[in-house]
């Protein structure tokens, strides 16, 4: 493969998908960021020269507090600032799917409906390389953009908590950065959100496939799972097709915050899919299934490119 | 001269219908051919095959490679203009640069920059900000600055104004005397293009029903301008096209000697037009 076609192949999905790949989850972290100062700021003009507030009729004397928090366990503190960190990017990983969701089944059908598909294959460039590149876009790039605009949030919410921590009297490193990780936590959310998209590959692939070969892709999306186990259900009185798809949605929302939800278990905390989970996904069987259908389902989405050109 | 399209039986059939119905034609190195038909005869058909969009029965190759098996790699050697309107609107005229820049080994990004600096498209225009006419030069622009053996143009001036197709062809001329590669064409405009052609290629329901030379077809079809009191005796010789104007007989005649016509009145080499009418009016009959 000629990797200078590859990039700019890749970029091209960029300069078409700009808005959904770029400004959105620029748009979010501007959104949240606006959101926290506008919450710090709110609550300093609140709290003027006072040195405690009261919540639910009780007094909470702000130097105090600091040094409670300094004298947590580091296990304690780990979990108060993954916490936070994951907070923060819970949105970022609701939008991940969205957009994702929505790519794949826009990127193979705009080019048949507005039929530049006619420029793109006149370049001497594959069907399976452009293919290849919008799902290199939409399962490794995108979600590394995603995760840079959290990391943007999360840097200004360190910052803040920084100023907060100086004016309490309290080392920041030793409350905020050194539980955090942060590089690390960034790491595992990146593993995180790539082993969370090979998991949702055999969907994503599918609505790459209907994008390719329906004319009406999203009502092929929402109207195909129910009409396959209704048919399921009526010839066979089984609902294997439905466990299948609840399973994989299940894994989706595991993968990303099985976590957070140990966390409020009181269990030991780990950010993301640490290595050990990244292990046990490659080790299930569903796991690779799932790839090989992808694989199925991406090689029908070529195939469907070069047969059909127009919507 | 060597061969650059060879179409041996070449059929594609679409249920019943005989889009290309065993065709056989050859498209030699340097010409400039002229597929003519009308709608539905199966240019557009013939021209996909050729650039690998759809398979076909029989046997054919452009510049010794299958199209359909080895699309990317004739994609190489082969620049088309399928239709004016496939550049994305969404797209800025230097990410198309860019683009080509990025896919294809043989663009020149100085030459396209040359050729788009004659025109007023704005560097930084979007595709959907530009005229039609701007579409067409910046399409154009970026397909000859590719060092392609074969350019396949495929009405490549549809919904342009007469200003904008001239210059268009303008380009197009200036490009083939300087480099000397093979085009092929289709257009409704024949009549507009008929100058540029060294080759017409006549394609009538699946058929190819005339594959020559221009100078070729000049001498075969002449047109007359009969007298009146003349108009039997030169039906006698089997004209292949004959109408009214203004009152005067206009006879075209294939394969007469031009001195045995010119007894009956006004003679003129047959234009392109008039011989795809004539050729027409032979298959229909």
């Amino acid at each position: 493969m000629n990797i200078n076609a590859f990039k700019t192949s890749i970029r091209k999905e960029f300069w078409e998908h700009k808005g959904s790949l770029v400004w959105v989850p620029a748009g979010l972290a501007v959104l949240l960021t606006v959101l926290v100062l506008w919450v710090v700021i709110a609550a300093s003009l609140k709290i003027g020269d006072r040195e405690y507030v009261v919540i639910d009729e009780e007094r909470i004397e702000f130097a105090q507090a600091g040094k409670r928090l300094a004298e947590m366990p580091m296990e304690m503190r780990e979990k108060v600032t993954v916490g936070m960190l994951n907070g923060v990017r819970s949105p970022f990983d609701g939008l991940l799917l969205l957009v994702t969701f929505f790519y794949f089944l826009a990127c193979m059908y705009d080019e048949r409906k507005d039929r530049s598909i006619y420029f793109w294959r006149s370049m001497p460039i594959s069907d399976w390389h452009s293919t290849f590149s919008k799902v290199v876009t939409g399962v490794v790039i995108y979600p590394a953009i995603v995760l840079a605009a959290a990391a943007v949030v999360h840097l200004i919410v360190m910052i803040i908590g920084t100023i907060a921590a100086w004016n309490f009297g309290i080392s920041a490193w030793d409350t905020l950065w050194a539980p955090s990780a942060l590089p690390v936590f960034w790491f595992k959310s990146l593993i995180g959100y790539w082993a969370m998209m090979l998991w949702a590959a055999p969907i994503l692939m599918y609505f790459l496939l209907l994008g390719a070969a329906t004319k009406r892709p999203l009502l092929f999306a929402v109207l195909t799972p129910p009409a396959v186990m209704l048919v399921e259900k009526l010839l066979f009185d089984t609902h294997v097709f439905g466990t299948w798809l609840g399973e994989r949605f299940r894994g989706i929302a595991a993968i990303l915050w099985q976590d957070m939800q140990a966390m409020a278990d009181g269990e030991p905390v780990f950010p993301n899919v640490g290595y050990s989970q990244g292990a046990e996904l490659l080790g299930n069987g569903q796991f690779w299934l799932g790839l090989v259908i992808a694989g199925l389902l991406m090689f029908g989405s070529v195939y469907a490119r070069k047969r059909l050109q127009e919507v | 001269m060597s061969i650059v399209v060879e179409g041996k039986s070449v059929s594609k059939h679409f249920g019943k219908f005989a889009a290309l119905d065993g065709v056989n034609f050859q498209i030699e190195k340097g010409r400039i051919v002229g597929l003519i038909g009308s709608n539905g005869a199966g240019k557009t058909t013939l021209l996909r095959a050729m650039l690998g969009l759809t398979d076909c029965a029989g046997d054919l190759k452009v510049l010794g490679l299958d199209p359909h098996e080895q699309r990317d790699l004739l994609m190489e050697k082969v620049a088309y203009i399928a239709d004016v309107a496939i550049l994305p609107r969404w797209l800025r005229v230097d990410q198309a640069i860019d683009f080509v820049d990025g896919v294809h080994e043989r663009f020149s990004r100085e030459r396209c920059l040359q050729m788009l600096a004659k025109t007023k498209i704005p560097p930084k225009a979007k595709v959907s900000a530009l005229s039609k006419g701007m579409i067409a030069q910046l399409h154009l622009a970026l397909v000859l600055a590719i060092d392609a053996e074969l350019l396949i143009l495929d009405e490549p001036t549809l919904g342009l104004d007469i200003v904008y197709r001239k210059a268009f062809y303008d380009q197009l001329l200036g490009d083939y005397y300087e480099r000397n590669r093979t085009i092929v064409i289709t257009t409704h405009q024949v009549e507009e293009i008929q100058h540029l052609l060294t080759d017409v290629l006549m394609i009538s329901n699946g058929h190819i029903v005339l594959s020559c030379p221009t100078e070729v077809m000049t001498e075969r079809f002449t047109e007359v301008m009969v007298s009146k009191e003349l108009v039997g005796e030169a039906r006698a010789l089997k004209p292949v096209l004959e109408r009214e104007i203004m009152g005067r007989h206009v006879m075209m005649f294939e394969n007469v000697a031009k001195e045995q016509l010119r007894r009956f009145g006004e003679i003129k080499s047959a234009g392109i037009a008039d011989v795809f009418v004539a050729k027409m009016a032979e298959v229909t009959v």
